[in-house]
Parts: C-alpha cells; structure tokens; sequence
C-alpha cells in the first residue's frame, strides 16, 4: 500500500496544476468551445512540467534544496525578490480562488450562498496547513481527487465519436466559428496553467517534507511520470465530456454547476455524487498545494524554518505567513469576487515569474557543485532549454492575448 | 543530502559559493540566509570573519542605489533598539562546513549577536566600480575569490567586467557546465571577464570603488582559464 | 557615491499617472455602432447558452439525474447570469440609428431572464409538474433570441 501512496505527491501537485478550480471551468469552456483541438496545449504543458519537475525534485533529493533557494542563490536577493512577488501574487490570488472553488463545490451539496461557506472552508484549510501531517493532506487529497477519473467514465460512456474526436485532436482543427484569436488564447492559457511556478515549489520542498535522497530518485521519477500525465488525461477527459454534452447546445461553461452537468447526463446521480466529490477534493487540494507553496516560497526566500516536518513551535514565521495568506485569502474572496476570474487574472504576473523561476531550476540542475554525478544529462537539457524558451514566450504573448479577446470571449 | 566535499577547503567564490546560502544548525533546523559576508583586514588581507543574515545585511544589498538610505530608515523604524543597523554575526568559528548550505557546529537557540560592529562588507566589495590606473572605467567587480590560509578564507583575486546578468549562474568560470545554449550565451555577454590578483587592486571602501594598479588587459587572466 | 533618488518628483509622476487613469476610466460607455452590435451579438449569446444550460437541467430533472440542491444552484446561476449580461447591455448607449434594434435585443434579453426566474422557482420547489411547461417556453426564448441575433448579423470580430 504504501508503494502506491509514493506516488501521492506528484498526483497532488498535478491536480493544483491541471484540474484546481479556474482549470476546471476553463477546461470544461474550451472542450464546449473548442473540443479536444486544443488538446495539444495541455499535452506539451504535461511535457514541459514533467522536464522541469523533474528537475526540481532532484535537486531537492541530491541537495537538499527546494526551489526558492536555488532561486535566490542563482539570480541574488533583488531579482529573487522581483520573482518572491510576482510568484506570491499567482500563488496567493490563486490560493484565494481554491478556497472559493471549494465553497463553490460544497454550495452544489448543500445549497446555501457561498459567502456564508467562505470563512468555513478558509478556517478549516488553516487547521489542516497548521495540523495535519504532510503524508496525510497529499494522501488524503491526491486520493480523493482521483474521483475526477469519473470525468474519463463518463466520457467513455458518453460514446462520442472517436474518430472525429482524433481528427480534431491530431489536426489541432479550431471550429470554423471561433477566432484564431481566441484559440491562441486558451492554447497560451493551458500551456501557462500547465506550467505554473507554484506546482515546482510544492514539487521540490515536498520531496524535502518525505526526506527524499539520492536514493529516491526513481520514486521521484515515478511521482513526476504518473502524477502529470495522469492530470492532463483528466483535464482532457473534462474537455470530451463538455464537448459531447455542451458543444451541441452552445453552452458557454461558467459555472462549476454547468461542468458537472455531463456526468449527470452520462451516468446519473452516483456519478454526480463522486464528481462532487472530485470538486471539493481536487479544489481543497489545490488550495493545501498553493497555500503551502506561499509559506515554502515566503521561508525559502528569507532562510527561515519551514515544512511541516518539523514542530509548527520550530517554524513560527512559515506558519504565521500560512495564517496570514488564508486571511488575506477569505478577505479577497469577501468581495464577492468570481474565483474563477481571479486564476485567470493571475496569469498576468506569469510573465515575470515562469523565467525567473525556470531558469535557476535548469542552471543548478546542470552544476556538478550542487549536484555531483546526478546532474542533467543531454536529454533534460535539450527538453529544458525548448521549454524555458517556449514558457518566456507564452508567458510574453499571454497578456497581450487577454487583452485583444477580453479574455477568450 | 549527499557527502559532497566541503567547499571551506579548497578556493570559493564569494557571491557564487557562499552569498545567500541556507545557514543550518547541527540539529539541521533553518536560522537565515547569508545575508551578507564580513570581512576583515589582517596579516594576509582581507578575510572572511563572519556570515551576516537578518534585515539589517539583506535590506543594504536589496536597495541598490538606495541601500543606505534603507538601512537608515530601517533604524529610524525602531528608534529605542540600539544598534538596530547593524546586521546579526555568525562567527566564522562556528562554521563546520560548506556544501549547498552552510552547516553549522552548533544549535540554532542565541547563537546570533550584533557585537561585531561595522566590518567591511563583500556586498558592498561585489558591483563597485573598476577603474584603469589612467582613470578608464575598466568595468564592475563581479565576484570575489577567497582562498585558504592558515584556516582562514582570505581574499586572493577579483572578478572583473561587464555587470550586467548571469554573473551568478556560474558560466563565465566553469567550462563543462551545459546547457550549451544557455552557457554559449552567458559567456558570450561575459566574455570580457578578468580575474585581477588583489596585489594588482587598491579597494577603496569609502568611495566604493576600486582602482588598477596595471591595466587590465596586463592584470586580468581570462575567468574561464584559471 | 550613490546617488538619491528625488521623492517629490516620485510622488508628482504617480500622482499624474492615477489622475489619467482616473480620468481615462471616467468616460461614459457610448461604444460605436459596430462594437455595440458585437456586445449585443456577446449578451444574447450568452443569454441563449444560460437558456440552453435551464433546458438540459430540467431535462435530466425529468429522468431523475440529478440532485435537486445541485440544480438549484445551476438554475440560480443561469439566472444570476442573464440578469448580469441583460443589465450590463441594457446600460450601453446605442446611436440613434440603432433604437429599434435596441428595443429588439432588451425586450428579448429580458424575456429570457424571466423564463429563467420561473425556471428557477419551479426547480426551488420540485415543482416537476411544471417543467414540461417551461421547456415548451425554453425552447420558443431560444428561438426567439436566435432570431434577433440573426437580424443582427454575426460578429464582425
């Protein structure tokens, strides 16, 4: 049993990745919209998160060090910070936006408005950051939000089409009555979703958590093989279902209602039930990947103690920093603000922080110093190089993007 | 964690081997970041005495331009601590080893003090500005290279030229690091790099910038060949 | 020496920068007619989808698929968001040429939100009698919307 639960880390990060609650919704949007076409995007972002994740992990098992060291050791103090706030704001904001996702989920259970869940689920996300083992949030929440796999049932139950489906797919063939524009949009919005910094902060310090050392390279590996794909394929599989059951009624998803709705068509309630399921844990998940990476980010950067490894009495500044975020968070989402955009909105610092936050990675992973005979090989390289490259780019081509398509309308 | 060698014995560079490093006490609990490195004048020159951390190292090195004025506003913002510009010490004593962090001999519990008063800063010695003997702007200084003596790390040379990105990624001074772009790149901007005996330079701490006794075409070896 | 940054001038560049934008953001919203007619093609699109969403929910209602807390919520937010696009529209200044076509659209935007609010009553109370009757009255607001979109035009982009 516990050789399955090494995967659990890599599993949960993925989720915060590819199906945290803006994924969800955007998923479900550009399946309706688009189908699989744009399936490409979130495949290469698998890719691209694996090479880097990779990365991260073992630098966090040879050495020691998680992600935001390298960070501030490789670009010095002042870029480092310029990357501690643009990071901070993509990871807060959508810390904020998990929790609201998580009341958005609960509020389809029980029906009361979803201001009234906030301050609950933002109490109840801070007792687990502050008292809950790490081997329990990742078990516990990878798990659960492998209900979601009930998206790929459903799917298959559905019965679309295969054939076309892989026309689609294999010909990124956009809709005749959508705009390349606004396909380039969501394919940079995938992609940037795919590869967000905090996912490699959660990766690598969570590798320091379980104590990983050179020896635990190949269950890294098999964290990073199994997690990321496995995310991809469920957000994909988000996309078939809307495709199937939306895109013929013109349905434009903005709910986290209206992503249900074909499990419900396909396999009725049960199936509800467990993608309900699937909602509260992959959005409470995400929220326990992005609110930790805040406080890993905020701690790595200035030295002080972090991780949950530890006593919280021995790492006071990680946890008050923690405390302080979910206030900031519930304050945030008080304004009755749409989760949903808030992830979108967040993009826009990506800029900023994808380069910053990649390139350290891809340097020390190649420094013998740090590394010893561990360090990248050709292969890593190459895929690391194309990658940085293509991540300064979408992260670049991003907010010019939003602005010409009002963000994909 | 692996038993990588322990970089206090052979020669390192200031900014790329020590600054900004994790400080980890015996018990492996965090305690800060080497803010910055102190510096101290004695029979061999200048040599690394204690590692710096807190607001009072990092806020100076964060301002750039408007360093000090920082450092005094951080002072002002506590007028009745005393000494409050002053950063934490960790003496170099206490200093077991060197590898991705810098590992100490002891416990984290009061190990810092602010007795040390204001030494001489390697974060003020890397980015002053490198002038020719005749008075030419001969570039910035990039690094700063200590090398054992008598248990001590004592400043040999410095790095010199263009200031500007990729200085801390190390590729000016290793050959086989890859990614071959990345590094072709780096070394293409920082191909005017010099490594200058400290015999060859008069650092100037008041003024905050150093001057060359020879030009540095005469002085300087190339980074990548020492 | 390093040299000090000027304060006063700091804050004078800031000041100026926020008074712009404030004055940029206080222009009135009078788009011209080839942006409006796209907004008005955005609003009844969406509204026809929130229409679209209310028919598959009662739907699988009839064959019993679905939570009736789940489609409270779904028809709440079908609702909540024609009422938001309806009035984000309706506040839009239209040039004259273009009245006629702005009775058009908000007559029909806003008899879509109402077949909605009904929608979403009936669901509240279970009242399953009553879906029949409001997929009929579903079925003809789509067809409506989807005609004033048609006398519209299309997007231009």
């Amino acid at each position: 049993m516990k050789k399955y639960l090494g995967v659990a880390l890599g599993v949960l990060t993925a989720i915060g990745g590819f199906v945290d609650i803006g994924d969800l919704v955007t998923n479900a949007q550009v399946g309706a919209r688009f189908g699989v076409s744009l399936a490409w995007a979130t495949g290469v972002g698998v890719i691209g998160i694996c090479v880097f994740a990779e990365m991260s992990g073992r630098v966090a098992a040879v050495s020691g060090r998680p992600t935001f060291d390298l960070v501030r050791e490789r670009v010095g103090p002042r870029l480092g910070m310029l990357n501690l706030v643009s990071s901070m704001l993509i990871t807060l904001l959508t810390f904020a936006a998990e929790i609201g996702g998580v009341s958005l989920a609960i509020q389809l259970v029980v029906s009361v408005h979803e201001l009234l869940i906030v301050p609950v689920v933002a109490l109840c996300v801070w007792l687990v950051l502050w008292r809950a083992k790490f081997s329990i949030i990742e078990n516990l929440f990878g798990l659960l939000g492998l209900a979601l796999l009930v998206f790929a049932v459903a799917a298959w139950h559905l019965g679309p089409d295969w054939g076309a489906l892989t026309h689609q797919a294999t010909h990124a063939a956009k809709p005749h009555d959508e705009f390349w524009s606004t396909y380039a949009y969501y394919a940079v919005a995938l992609f940037g979703a795919a590869m967000t910094p905090y996912e490699v902060f959660f990766f690598s310090s969570g590798g320091v958590e379980e104590g990983w050392t050179p020896d635990d390279i190949g269950v890294m590996r098999a964290n990073v093989l199994i997690g990321f794909p496995l995310g991809g394929m469920l957000s994909i599989a988000i996309s078939v279902t809307a495709w199937v059951v939306l895109g013929p009624l013109n349905i434009g998803v903005d709910s986290l209602g209206q992503v249900g709705l074909p499990v419900a068509v396909a396999l009725g309630k049960i199936g509800l039930a467990i993608a309900l399921l699937g909602f509260v844990a992959a959005t409470f998940g995400a929220a326990c990947e992005t609110g930790l990476s805040v406080g890993y980010s905020v701690a790595q950067y200035f030295g002080a103690q972090w991780g949950k490894y530890v006593r919280p009495n021995e790492a006071v500044v990680f946890h008050v920093v923690i405390l302080l975020a979910t206030i900031a968070a519930a304050a945030v989402l008080m304004t009755d603000v749409d989760p949903v955009l808030i992830t979108e909105m967040s993009v826009v610092f990506s800029a900023v922080a994808l380069p910053l936050t990649y390139l350290p990675i891809l340097v020390v992973a190649n420094d013998p110093d740090y590394m010893g005979e561990h360090v990248n090989g050709r292969f890593a390289n190459v895929l690391g190089t194309v990658f940085l490259v293509a991540v300064v780019a979408a992260a670049v081509a991003a907010i010019p993007l939003m602005i010409w398509t009002r963000m994909g309308q | 964690m692996t038993d990588t060698a322990d970089r206090l014995q052979g020669s390192i560079d200031g900014l790329l081997h020590l600054m900004d490093r994790q400080l980890i006490d015996v018990d492996g609990l965090f305690l800060g970041k080497v803010d910055d490195v102190e510096l101290t004048a004695g029979d061999d020159g200048l040599a690394i005495t204690a590692l710096l951390t807190g607001a009072a190292a990092l806020v100076g090195r964060l301002g750039g331009r408007l360093g000090d004025e920082l450092i005094t506003k951080w002072g002002q913002a506590r007028p009745a601590e005393p000494h409050r510009t002053r950063p934490w010490r960790l003496s170099m004593d206490l200093v077991d080893r060197l590898d991705s962090a810098v590992h100490l001999t002891v416990g984290r519990d009061e190990v810092l003090s602010r007795d040390g008063g204001e030494g001489l800063r390697l974060g003020s010695l890397a980015g002053m500005t490198v002038f020719e003997p005749d008075g030419d702007k001969a570039g910035r200084v990039l690094d700063a290279r200590f090398e054992p003596r008598a248990a001590r790390l004592v400043l040999r040379s410095l790095l010199v030229g263009r200031g500007g990105p990729g200085s801390l990624l190390g590729y000016d001074r290793r050959s086989e690091q890859g990614p071959r772009v990345l590094a072709t790149l780096v070394r293409l901007w920082h191909r005017d790099t010099r490594v200058v005996d400290v015999d060859d330079a008069d650092i100037d701490w008041t003024l905050e910038q150093v001057r060359l006794r020879e030009r540095l075409e005469v002085a300087g070896k190339r980074a990548l060949d020492v | 020496m390093r040299t000090r940054a000027n304060p006063a001038r700091l804050a004078a560049t800031l000041c100026a920068l926020a008074l712009t934008g404030a004055a940029v953001g206080c222009a009135p919203q009078s788009p011209d007619h080839s942006s409006w007619r796209d907004q008005a093609y955005e609003s009844l699109d969406q509204v026809s989808s929130s229409c679209a969403t209310a028919t598959l929910l009662l739907e699988q209602m009839q064959r019993h698929r679905i939570f009736g807390k789940y489609a409270q919520i779904v028809a709440l937010n079908a609702e909540t968001n024609a009422g938001k696009v309806t009035s984000k529209f309706g506040a839009e200044q239209p040039v004259p040429s273009d009245s006629a076509t702005y009775q058009h659209v908000t007559t029909a935007l806003s008899d879509a939100g109402d077949v909605l609010s009904q929608v979403r009553i009936a669901v509240v109370r279970r009242d399953a009698a009553a879906y029949s009757q409001l997929l009929r009255q579903l079925s003809r607001t789509s067809d409506e919307l989807s005609k004033v979109e048609q006398q519209i035009g299309g997007r231009t982009g």
